[in-house]
């Protein structure tokens, strides 16, 4: 009697100290190319090895020495259309910004706005028009036109048996001369991944 | 020792007869389905969290009629994020729950996580892939028919033993979203796929192939140099002149889809039986489909100078009943087993004292009920029309029959723009 006793107090016990460390929400700060995947679906740590090997890939490529040699200053790109031809829906922009990024301060490229970004900045050109000085209106018909068009598309292949999936991403990046349509260059990179669902939860 | 138990029997079946008065899942549907019988999205909305929670075993069900309704109130991104989230709590729970198991079978079913039927599983990626549509992100809503694709296989390799092994509505639609592309091998692909589950369609729920989708498969297969298929289509359907992928490469199309109605809903049918020897109650419950009347049935578009008739791809009632069917002998086997295990816990208790044991068995008793939860937003029916027009603008109207051709509704759709090469896709809900 006496040990029942003991063992149903040590077990409302036991239960109200698990129920306090379960309630609550629980934040951990990371750093941010700490790899951490959680579902199996594309994440950032994708994102972040896909514009890696880009910009390594474009700016080892001999399609910038080829331009230089040519006696022209630093190409200008823009930036097109990504298409996303997978299964999930995947924040294309993220990467795109970090290739433009790094590639711009590489210094040895330069970007122009692409079409969905220009169509405030010519707002504002219009604007200054009217309502600007003199001195510091910026004139209409002064943009940069650029020299090559970044465009790229993803695909997946995906095999599936029961709770288990193979992904396969592939990442293509195409850069295409605005002069002749000529692809100068050519980026690649694919990522696999097995996911595992759990037979069994609590 | 009879009055007594004369008195327990009698005492316990006025705690039953009160206790079946217990609100089930589908009775707190109700509210919401009077709102939209009334055609008020919104009030269905605030119905809908007055009657239900979003957390607990039933958030995904929740999400899943959250994200409906707000797609009838026209806020298709907003339907999209309960989607999302539906999505990833029905992905959670397809891993059999250690917790949940041992306590159903003391309790009673709902106390299983809402695990969504094969149908409703496939019929989320729909509704996300049409509300991209109607926020005109056409490559966002190929992501949803891809992902379809996948779940189709994922159902079919295991080892539930799906009832469901293909679903003709979404290859139907992933083939008009690939055709509208550009993608002609994947259309193919998927009229292919759609044209083989319609057959199974027309044996299991009576839903026959589309004329369009017939014309489709024509013009695809010609496309696309299959002599042999087309061969077999043109014998099939009877038809020998269609209009041709490049006949159709200046104009642009419409495709409309009417959402009919409300599926059904599942009741109880339970029956309580006094054992005379012990003086103990035993209850079984189980889930059934009601049979709710369909109003609109058949439907017409006009737009421009064509009138077109919808065919119905999709008879989500009979998919319900059918899915149903196919779970029933599980069911009851464990209804069945939670009786006998609840009626020997009785006798257990009573072993030890008469009163413990009467609360017992009461406890049982009341407990037991049916899992009456499904997608209870979801319509009964789905139609569908395409009309390939020269690009400009038009007017469109949409004509609501019945079964006898009465005329119930017309839906003016005001002017509609069609663009070279590209399809405009309209939805319309009519949920009465």
């Amino acid at each position: 009697m006496h040990a029942i006793r003991i063992v149903s107090i040590g077990a409302i016990a036991l239960g109200a100290a698990l129920m306090f460390g379960c309630g609550g929400t629980k934040v951990e700060r990371m750093e941010v190319d700490k790899v951490k995947d959680l579902s199996g679906d594309w994440n950032d740590t994708d994102s972040r090895l896909v514009s890696e090997e880009m910009i390594k890939d474009v700016l080892s490529a001999p399609w910038l020495t080829r331009y230089k040699s040519e006696g022209k200053k630093t190409p200008s790109l823009i930036v097109g259309e990504i298409k996303n031809l997978s299964h999930e829906h995947i924040a294309v922009n993220a990467f795109v910004g970090d290739i433009e990024r790094n590639l711009i301060n590489a210094g040895d490229v330069q970007f122009v706005a692409s079409k969905t970004e220009r169509q405030e900045i010519r707002d504002e050109r219009k604007d200054q028009d009217l309502n600007a000085a003199e001195e510091t209106r910026k004139a209409m018909g002064k943009e940069l036109g650029a020299d090559f068009m970044l465009k790229g598309e993803i695909n997946t292949i995906i095999d599936v048996e029961g709770k288990t999936q193979v992904k396969f991403y592939q990442v293509d990046l195409t850069l295409i001369s605005l002069v002749d349509n000529r692809k100068v260059w050519v980026g690649q990179k694919k990522i696999k991944k097995l996911v595992e669902k759990g037979k069994m939860r609590l | 020792m009879q009055v007594r138990l004369t008195l327990r029997a009698t005492l316990v079946g006025m705690l039953i007869i009160a206790a079946s008065g217990c609100a089930t899942y589908a009775y707190k549907f109700q509210p919401i389905e009077r709102a939209l019988a009334a055609h008020q999205p919104d009030a269905a909305l605030t119905a809908l969290d007055q009657a239900y929670t979003p957390s607990g075993v039933d958030a995904p069900l929740y999400y899943l009629n959250k994200g409906m309704l707000l797609r009838l109130n026209k806020r298709y991104a907003d339907s999209n994020s309960a989607f999302e989230t539906a999505q990833r709590l029905l992905d959670k729970v397809e891993a059999v729950s250690v917790t949940e198991q041992t306590s159903s079978f003391i309790v009673n079913d709902t106390v299983h996580s809402y695990e969504g039927e094969d149908f409703e599983k496939v019929l989320l990626h729909i509704y996300k892939a049409l509300n991209y549509l109607d926020l005109q992100q056409p490559y966002e809503a190929r992501v949803e028919t891809l992902q379809v694709d996948i779940k189709i296989r994922e159902l079919n390799s295991g080892t539930t033993g799906a009832a469901l092994t293909e679903e003709a509505f979404a290859r139907y639609l992933s083939g008009i979203i690939y055709e509208n592309l550009g993608e002609w091998s994947d259309a193919m692909i998927a009229y292919r796929k759609a044209y083989e589950a319609f057959n199974v369609y027309k044996k299991k729920y009576n839903v026959a192939l589309p004329e369009s989708l017939k014309f489709a498969l024509l013009r695809l297969a010609e496309r696309q140099g299959l002599e042999d298929e087309l061969k077999k289509y043109r014998e099939e359907f009877g038809i020998k002149d269609w209009p041709s992928v490049a006949s159709r490469e200046a104009n642009g199309e419409l495709v409309l889809m009417l959402h009919s109605g409300l599926v059904a809903l599942k009741s109880e049918v339970a029956s309580q039986a006094l054992d005379p020897g012990s003086g103990r109650f035993i209850r079984i419950a189980l889930p059934v489909y009601r049979p709710r009347a369909v109003v609109v049935t058949q439907a017409r578009l006009r737009v421009g100078e064509q009138t077109v008739q919808l065919d119905m791809v999709e008879d989500v009632t009979a998919l319900a009943i059918k899915s149903l069917e196919s779970h029933m002998a599980a069911i009851t086997a464990r209804t069945v087993a939670r009786a006998a295990v609840k009626y020997r816990m009785a006798k257990q208790a009573e072993k030890r004292d008469a009163a413990v044991g009467l609360l017992v068995n009461l406890a049982g008793v009341i407990a037991e009920q049916a899992d009456t939860r499904s997608w209870s937003s979801l319509p009964a029916q789905i139609h569908l029309g395409r009309v390939s027009l020269a690009p400009g603008t038009y007017k469109a109207q949409l004509e609501l029959l019945d079964n006898s051709g009465k005329l119930i509704h017309t839906q003016d759709f005001g002017n509609i723009s069609i663009t070279q090469g590209k399809a405009t896709y309209l939805t319309f809900h009519w949920t009465s």
